[in-house]
Order: C-alpha cells, then structure tokens, then sequence
C-alpha cells in the first residue's frame, strides 16, 4: 500500500477547489457586469423624451 | 421545450430563477462529497489514502466528456435549425468544460506520482484527454479571433462536432491500446467493480460537478444574450 498519500490528496483537493472558485468568480464578475449594462440600457430606453432642444 | 426555450426572454425569465438554484444544490453536494470523500471513506487496499483524488478526478473527467457531448448536440441543433440559443449554449460551456478537463489532467497527475512513480504518460487516455483539452481552447480561441458571431458560430459549430470523435476514443482507448490507466470502473459490462463505500461519495461529487456546470452555463448564457443586447443597442445608437 502507498504510504504518506495525504499530501498528494490534499494538493489534489487545493487544486479543484481554486479552479472551481476561480471559473465560479470569472462567471459571476461577467454575469454582474453584463447585467449592470443592460440595466442601464432599460433605464435609458425607458427614460421620457425630453423633446427638441429650445433655443433661449 | 427546446424550441419553448429559442425565445431568449423565455430563457431568460428561466434561467433567472434556475441558475441560483443550481449553484445553491452545487454548494450543498460539494459541502456533503468533499468531507465524505476526504474524511468518511476508506481507504484503498493497494492505493491507501491517494484512492480520496478519485473524488474530484473522476467527475471531472466525466463531466468535461459530457460537455462536450452537450456543445456536440448544441451545435448540431445550431448549424441545422439554426436555434437561437443554441450557439451560444456551446459557447457558455466551452470554459467550464475546459476547466474541467484541466483540474481532470492535474489531478491526475499528482494521482499519477505516487501511483505509478510518474506525474505524465503519453499513453492513450493522457493524450486523448490533453487532445480533448486542446479542442476546448481551440474552440475559445476560434470565438474569440473571429469578430462576425455569425461566421464565429458557424465555424465554431463545425470544430466542435469534428472533435466529437475524440469522446469515443477517450472512453476506449483503455481498451484499445496497452496503457497505465486503469480500464472502465464504473460504467462497464457486468456493472460498476468500485465497492459501495466509495460510490456514495463519488457520485455525490458528480452532481456537484453537474450542479456547478447547471449554474454556471446558465450564468454565462444570460451575460451573452445581455451582451448581445447591449452591444446591438451601441450600434444601432452610433450608427
């Protein structure tokens, strides 16, 4: 049987954990800046008319 | 219910709701399998405490197999009914599949050192699978080098169902060729060889994995039809 297979392990585990977390945070940044622009398309979109610009 | 979900605003009123949900079922899974797997489950007879890499190797490698099977039919669906989310189904997963097949190769790797006394072989399982992970970033690059999303879809459609013959020859090239990888535990004739101690955790940590894919596919896609959105409004604005 391997002997002293802990460090392998917990290497193995630290690796899948900072890759997942670090897909997971990319996905979540991207998500949360895209929503924010298209939040702010819709305020726009949805903002009235203000009219033609009359001269003073 | 695919063509139910071609209407991006149908998609995105579902995926609202269905993304947190997965993420939330994904962090329970990976809270129940990675302590199990580490902590609760025997030990190997001949492997010892290295049989515990399996947990987070084996899904991986699973689910970066499944992914692609997933961009394979999205693309066909793409390129013959021209399905609006379908290409963009393809693209959201193509970098969790590759992240996938990364952590699959690392990790099997540093399985390999204390195993067989080498991280890297370039035995037909090690290659097939770095090929697998070289189709992904091929299939980001090509996205991303061409600026036409139409052409990029096209393109990107036809690579990845070229590609598709690498799955077969991934799942058999333990039985084909002489290799250090051990054959099919799991899904075999005859049925699963892995003791039922060690499967409650592995497949625990599948669905993480296929929970964690679920969430974050379904993220991706909503930012790239918002994308889409913003990016036609700023043209037709400029124009």
């Amino acid at each position: 049987m391997i002997e002293g297979g802990w460090a392998y392990v917990y290497a193995a585990y630290a690796v899948t954990g900072l890759a997942l977390a670090g897909a997971a945070l990319v996905v979540a940044l991207r998500a949360r800046h895209w929503a924010k622009q298209a939040r702010k398309l819709d305020t726009t979109a949805n903002r009235p008319n203000p009219g033609p610009a009359s001269n003073p | 219910m695919i063509s139910y979900l071609a209407n991006p605003a149908r998609f995105m009123a579902l995926s609202a709701w269905a993304a947190p949900l997965c993420a939330v079922i994904a962090a329970i899974l990976f809270a129940a399998g990675a302590p199990w797997g580490l902590f609760y489950s025997p030990a190997e007879q001949f492997q010892g405490e290295t049989v515990r890499i399996m947990y987070v190797h084996v899904p991986a490698a699973w689910w970066s197999l499944g992914i692609y099977a997933f961009m394979g039919g999205a693309s066909l669906v793409s390129l013959v009914w021209r399905h609006a989310l379908a290409d963009i189904a393809a693209r959201a997963a193509a970098p969790i599949g590759a992240v996938f097949a990364g952590v699959c190769l690392v990790t099997g790797s540093i399985w390999g050192a204390p195993t067989w006394g080498t991280w890297w072989e370039w035995d037909g399982r090690l290659t097939s699978m770095l090929v697998l992970f070289v189709i992904y970033l091929g299939y980001i690059a090509l996205w991303a080098a061409i600026e036409d999303e139409e052409r990029a879809g096209k393109l990107a459609a036809i690579l990845c169902l070229a590609g598709l013959i690498n799955l077969p020859i991934i799942k058999f090239s333990v039985d084909w060729w002489s290799t250090l990888h051990q054959p099919a535990s799991v899904f075999r004739a005859g049925g699963s060889s892995i003791a039922p101690a060690m499967m409650g955790p592995l497949l625990t940590m599948a669905g993480a994995y296929l929970f964690l894919f679920g969430a974050l596919a379904l993220s991706n896609m909503r930012a790239s039809i918002q994308r889409r959105r913003v990016e036609r409004s700023r043209m037709e604005g400029g124009a």
